[in-house]
Parts: C-alpha cells; structure tokens; sequence
C-alpha cells in the first residue's frame, strides 16, 4: 500500500507544479458555467419547467456534469496506449506492483488536484455565487461515495480502451471515439430527461449514466429518499464491479500478447 | 526574404515526408477519421435533442442553427488541419525538443507547423461541407455571386480568428510550459460558437464579442448569410478581428521564442 501512496503522491505534486495550469483551469471553468446559464436561460425561455425539469435544476445538473467531467478527464486510455506504443510498458509491467493499481494510484494523485481546484470551486460557485438551491444533509457524503463509484466506473472504461493499445496505433482516434460514447450516452451535454423516452430507456441499460447522472442527482435532486439514493450507489457499485473485472481480464489477455520493438 | 513559391514548395516537402510516415499506420487513419465524424454527429445530435423540447432558441430555428454549426465547423477546419501542430508545443517545450526549430534557416512558425498536418481533420470539413449545404436547401439560401464572395471572405477572417486563437494559446507555454488548459479553454468556446451570439446579454455579450470573440467564428457571418437585414455592424469587423488576432499572434510566438530558455540539456 505504501508503495502505492508514493505513487499518488508524486503524481499530485508533478500535476500541481504547474500553477498556472490550474488558474486557466478553475477560470475557464468558471467561463463554461456562465456561457452554460445564458445559453439555457435562453433554451428556456421564461419556460418553468422542461422535461420535468426547472431552470434552476438543469443549469445546477450541466454546471456541476461538466466538472465531473474535467475531474475525470484523465487520459489514461492515452497514456496506456502510448506506453504500449513506444515500448515503454515493459517498464510498467517489470515493477513490483499490479499494474492497474499503478494506474489508479498515478491517476488519483491527478485526480485529487483536480477535486481541490476545479470540482470542489464549481461547486461553490453554482451554490453561492448563482444562488442555486442544492439540499445540504445526508446526500453530500452520499455524493462524495458516488463520485467515487463514478470514477472507477470512467477508469475501469478507459482501461478497457487503452488496452486497445496493443492491438492498434491509433490513440488518438480510439481516445476520441470513446470520449464521444461516453458524452452523448452519459448525458453529461443534456440532461437525460431531454433526451426522447426511447433512447433514454435504453440508455438506463448502460453504465454511462452511471457516471454523471448518479452522483449529480443525489446530490442536487431534493426529492430522492434515502433509500432511492442508496439503489443508485448499488446499480453503480454492481457497474464498477463487473467494469473493474472486465477492465482486469481484458489486461491480462491484452499484455500476453505484447510486441514490442527489439523487445 | 525568402519567396512565397520556395516556402510553398517545402512545405510540400516537408508534408509528403510526414504523409508517407503516417501512410504506415492506414487503420490509424480509418479509426481516426471515424472519431472525428462521430464528433461532429456528436455536436448535431446535440442540437437534435435540443429541438425536440424547444421551437426555436432566441428565435433561430433548427436548420439555421444547423448553418451556424457548419459554418464554424468550416473555420475550425484550417487550424485542425494546418495548425495541430500546437497541441504538441508543450511537450516539445518540457522535454527541450523544440530547441531543434532554431537551427534551421527558416521561419520558425512556418516550419514547426508544416511538421505536421493532420489528414483526418478532412472528414470533419466533409462533414461541414454536407451539413451546409443540406441545410442552406432547406432554408432557400440564394447562392448568388456577392453571397459566395462573402461566405468565403467571411470564412477565411474566421479561420484566422480560430487560428489566432489556438497559437496564442498554445505559445503561452513558453512562459508557463502546461499549456493545456489555455488551448482546451478555447477549443471547448469553440463548442459555444455555433449558438446565437444573442443568447448572451450585458457585460458577457460585450466579452464574447471583443474579448474572447467567438461571436465571430460563426454567428455574425452566418447572421449576416441568412438574416441580412438583422445583421448589425459587428460582421464588418470579422476580417479585423481575423487579421489582428492572427498578427497578434504570430507576435507572441515570436517572443515566445525568444523568451524560452530552454530545458539546459
């Protein structure tokens, strides 16, 4: 475990050398979320309630999926990819430690740092700054436990991609190809709700949702019971589990088979 | 001064040689380009669920918003084809690599950027292609000669904003290296560029116009195709807001360059 923890920690202080980095983060975000209240000020038109949704709901949902989404924005299928590329993953595979484990503990690292300055200051702005309700009580630490869910969810997805690595060169085209899946399946562009009732039905089928919509929903929709909150984190945690064995066998199989140049 | 016929032709040198290195890689090119049209369907099924619970937003219709997202799909095309280059700038930057560029008798710009061009950019200029014109059918452009020459005029001045747009971006690196949330900043505005400049009121209609002026990327010139008698002064100033941007840029490449102190390796 200690082993795993240096890895974390380093990878944190490498992503937050770069402070500049980070002010354009948190200030470009800051930007999306007032193009983002314009924009669906206008797509509602002095209309209360869209799809089952108000303004005030909607524009808290969009705000917040997109931090999610920059927290989770991790590249690991990418630099999977470009490691089993270039060779460099034999590097990988020869430490004493299980690889996907490696990853987590790098990514998290990445992760936290993004939490700190972009996720957790979103937050602040939509609530204070924008004055949208959002419920405090027992759905914060639910929450937090969903994000987690969700970002195993997203790991366990780019893993499965990059191992894609060892069979083709194309990282970029893969990358953006299940970036697509990911964004327009989640709902992290438009709430679910908008979306036509047969899509969404089959969508419910997926563990997209379970990346943005769950975490979000428990904790802006003030409506959710305790016990409607906890079958999301189950459906979740059953999608985490069956992606993390996936993700783990796909490896398995996948780095049999490494080529690598002059290896 | 070197010509524009000897700086043509090694351009074309120099992206034939890139051509045939990534001619080994043709399922990369298939792969990629199927990702960049899924990209672009992305942006259109967007504007599809949209429409299904609104008539119109800010008083444009479905299609119009259709003319608008090809229009700035065509002027992004130029800068992700001619100018990908700029998302490697900072890791040519952290490694030191970019020192290679100072030995050459050339323009440095000219010859970072001719290092690369990016093929299945293509299929998304495809894309816009078809989507414009299916949708100026549906909406009864007349594509009468002043009509062309504007389209193109307009066009061009946008690629060079978005162009502008991404060197700047991307050569803050030579101060800060991680550029990267400077260039993602303003390709995700890039996503916004194809609403109603309208939809913004006050303060941040002022700032998306002249200060981070997507409003010309797309809307104004677009405003100025279908609905010419709305269109206001702001369209006059697209091939302003095109060629000062991409001078201004071009200037902080060249400091930048000059700033840069290397890696000491």
């Amino acid at each position: 475990m200690k082993r795993y923890l240096t890895v974390f920690r380093a990878s944190m202080q490498i992503n937050l050398a770069y402070r500049a980095h980070f002010l354009f983060l948190l200030l470009g975000n800051a930007v999306f979320i007032v193009v983002t209240w314009f924009l669906w000020k206008s797509i509602y038109a002095g209309r209360e309630i869209l799809n089952g949704m108000s303004f005030e709901r909607t524009f808290t949902y969009l705000s917040l999926a997109m931090s999610v989404f920059v927290l989770l924005q991790t590249w690991v299928e990418w630099g999977m990819s470009q490691r089993i590329i270039s060779g460099d993953i034999v590097i990988d595979l020869l430490r004493p430690l299980d690889y996907m484990g490696l990853m987590v503990s790098d990514i998290l690292g990445f992760v936290a740092g993004n939490f700190l300055a972009i996720a957790l200051p979103s937050f602040l702005i939509v609530v204070f700054a924008f004055g949208m309700p959002v419920p405090l009580g027992l759905n914060l630490p639910l929450c937090l436990v969903s994000l987690a869910l969700s970002f195993i969810i997203n790991f366990s997805i780019d893993f499965l991609v990059g191992n894609l690595g060892f069979y083709t060169e194309s990282t970029w085209g893969i990358s953006i190809t299940k970036e697509v899946i990911v964004l327009s399946l989640s709902g992290a562009l438009v709430p679910l709700q908008f979306y036509p009732e047969a899509i969404r039905r089959a969508l419910e089928w997926l563990p997209f949702q379970a990346i943005y919509s769950a975490p979000i929903n428990i904790l802006t929709d003030g409506g959710m019971g305790i016990g409607a909150m906890l079958k999301t984190l189950g459906a979740q945690a059953a999608w985490a589990a069956v992606l993390v064995l996936a993700a783990r066998a796909a490896f398995a199989r996948a780095s049999r088979a490494v080529t690598v140049n002059g290896g | 001064m070197k010509t524009l016929a000897y700086y043509t032709r090694i351009y074309f040198l120099i992206v034939s040689q890139y051509l045939k290195a990534r001619m080994q890689y043709k399922a990369d090119f298939w792969i990629s380009s199927i990702g960049m049209v899924l990209q672009c369907l992305m942006g259109y099924f967007t504007l599809w669920i949209l429409f299904h619970s609104i008539p119109a937003l800010a008083g444009w219709r479905y299609e119009e918003l259709v003319f608008l997202y090809a229009f700035s799909l065509l002027a992004i095309s130029p800068a992700s084809i001619v100018f990908d280059n700029v998302w490697s700038l900072r890791f040519h930057i952290q490694s030191g690599a970019f020192i290679r560029y100072y030995f050459k008798p050339l323009n440095m710009m000219f010859y970072y950027m001719s290092e690369m061009i990016n093929i299945k950019a293509l299929t998304q200029l495809a894309f816009a292609l078809v989507i414009l014109a299916t949708s100026s059918i549906s909406l009864g452009v007349r594509w009468d000669l002043p009509t062309v020459l504007a389209l193109l005029g307009l066009l061009v001045s946008a690629s060079l904003i978005m162009v502008g747009l991404l060197v700047l971006s991307s050569s803050a690196a030579f101060w800060i290296v991680n550029s990267y949330s400077l260039l993602n900043f303003f390709v995700r505005m890039r996503d916004y560029a194809r609403y109603p400049m309208t939809v913004f009121t006050g303060f941040f209609r002022i700032v998306f116009t002249f200060v981070i002026p997507i409003g010309f990327v797309a809307f104004f010139p677009s405003q100025a195709i279908l609905r010419p008698a709305e269109a206001g002064w702001e369209v006059w100033l697209t091939p302003l807001f095109g060629a000062g941007l991409f001078a201004l840029s071009y200037l902080v490449w060249d400091r930048g360059t000059k700033a840069w102190s290397g890696t000491g390796s």
